[in-house]
C-alpha cells in the first residue's frame, strides 16, 4: 500500500518535492488519523443521543422551548 | 682689442647653437638666445595640466588629494574615512541591503521593512496529504500564514497546523465557532494536543475556505510562540458554512522555521494555496 504523499517546499531554495510519508511521518499521520476517527464517531453518538432525547421529550409533550423556559 | 664674434673664427669650446630638446621651446644660432619650457609638455606650477596614462607606480608616495585606485577591488566598493584623512575600503553589499551607520562607520545592513505585511512565500498545496512550508521570518515581529481556496477530494476530513514539524503534546487552542447550519457555539478548548486543529469534519465541495493564522514572536527563542487563528469552512455534519476563531500557545521556544498544514485522515486537496507574510 502506498503512502499518502506529502510536499515540502523549501522557500530559501524554490525546492518542492512530493513523496510518500517517511516512517516517522506516517507514524503520526496513523494516530492523528484514528483521533480524527474517534473524534468523528463521538460527534456522531452525540447527534444521535440529542435525537434520541428530543424523540423522548415529544413523547411527553415536551418541546425544547419548554426545558430552556424552566432554565435547563 | 675687442674682437667681433661675428667675424671671428669660431675656436674649441664656442657655442654656435642651442637646440630645444623635448619639452622646451626656442633656441637658435646666434644672438641671444632664449629657451623656454614648453607647457604643452611640461607641467609647472603654475599651469594646469591633465597626466593622461600616467602611473605612480610607488604605492608610498605621499599625495594630498589623491586616493589609491587599488583601494577598491571590487565592483561598486566605496571609499569612506576609517578615520581622520584615513581612506578605507567599504566593500559592495548584499541586494536589498542598504547603507547605516554603525559605531561611528558606514556599513551595509538588511534593510528593514519599517512596518507592514511582507509576502515571503507563496506555495500551491497540490494533490498532497500535508504540506509543509519553511519559513525564514528573520527581522520580523510576527508572521501570518494564511491558507487559502483550499478543498478537499473527500469530505470527513479535520485539518490540523503544526510547526517545526513537532507532534508533541505541546499546543494549547480555546475557541469559539459561529454558522455551521446552527446556534452559535460556547467557546471550548481542551488540554495539550499535537496540534492546532479544526473542531470541523471539513467538506470537500467547498473552494473557498481559508485559514489564517498570526504567531507572535517566531524568532524569539526565549518566549512561548502565542498567536490567533481564523477560519472559514465548511462542516460536513451541518446544513451550512461557518466561522472558527481563537488563540493558541505553541509551548515552544524555538523559532519557528516551518509550518505543516495537513488532513488528519484519509484523502488529499485538491485546491488551495499557503501564503507566508512577515510583519513588523
Amino acid at each position: 500500500m502506498n503512502r499518502p504523499i506529502v510536499r515540502m517546499h523549501n522557500t530559501e531554495t524554490g525546492e518542492i518535492v512530493d513523496r510518500e510519508m517517511n516512517d516517522a511521518e506516517f507514524a503520526q499521520w496513523q494516530i492523528d488519523k484514528a483521533q480524527a476517527e474517534a473524534q468523528a464517531q463521538a460527534e456522531i453518538q452525540k447527534a444521535t443521543a440529542k435525537l434520541n432525547a428530543e424523540a423522548k421529550l415529544q413523547a411527553l409533550g415536551i418541546t425544547a422551548d419548554d426545558l430552556k423556559a424552566l432554565g435547563l | 682689442m675687442t674682437r667681433s664674434r661675428d667675424n671671428a673664427t669660431n675656436v674649441a669650446g664656442d657655442i654656435s647653437g642651442v637646440t630645444a630638446g623635448t619639452g622646451l621651446s626656442g633656441g637658435g644660432t646666434g644672438g641671444t638666445v632664449t629657451l623656454s619650457v614648453d607647457t604643452a609638455l611640461v607641467a609647472t606650477t603654475s599651469n594646469t595640466m591633465t597626466l593622461t596614462n600616467k602611473t605612480i607606480s610607488a604605492s608610498s608616495n605621499t599625495l594630498s588629494g589623491v586616493i589609491n585606485n587599488t583601494l577598491t577591488t571590487t565592483t561598486g566598493d566605496m571609499i569612506y574615512a576609517s578615520g581622520a584623512n584615513t581612506p578605507a575600503r567599504l566593500g559592495i553589499g548584499s541586494s536589498g541591503q542598504v547603507l547605516t551607520v554603525a559605531s561611528g562607520i558606514p556599513s551595509w545592513a538588511t534593510a528593514s521593512s519599517g512596518g507592514g505585511i511582507t509576502l515571503l512565500s507563496t506555495t500551491n498545496i497540490g494533490s498532497v496529504t500535508s504540506v509543509t512550508v519553511s519559513i525564514n521570518a528573520t527581522g520580523y515581529e510576527s508572521v501570518r500564514i494564511a491558507i487559502r481556496d483550499f478543498s478537499l477530494s473527500s469530505s470527513g476530513n479535520p485539518l490540523f497546523v503544526r510547526f517545526n514539524s513537532d507532534s508533541n503534546n505541546n499546543y494549547f487552542r480555546t475557541n469559539t465557532k459561529s454558522g455551521f447550519g446552527q446556534s452559535d457555539e460556547a467557546a471550548g478548548g481542551g488540554g495539550s494536543a499535537s496540534k492546532v486543529g479544526t473542531t470541523s469534519q471539513v467538506r470537500n465541495n467547498q473552494t473557498d475556505s481559508v485559514w489564517i493564522l498570526d504567531i507572535l514572536n517566531p524568532n524569539d527563542t526565549t518566549v512561548f510562540k502565542v498567536g490567533h487563528f481564523t477560519s472559514y469552512l465548511q462542516r460536513i455534519n451541518d446544513s451550512g458554512d461557518g466561522c472558527e476563531s481563537g488563540g493558541f500557545t505553541y509551548k515552544s521556544t524555538s523559532a519557528i522555521t516551518s509550518v505543516t498544514f495537513g488532513i488528519e485522515t484519509s484523502g488529499t486537496f485538491s485546491a488551495g494555496d499557503i501564503k507566508v507574510y512577515g510583519i513588523n
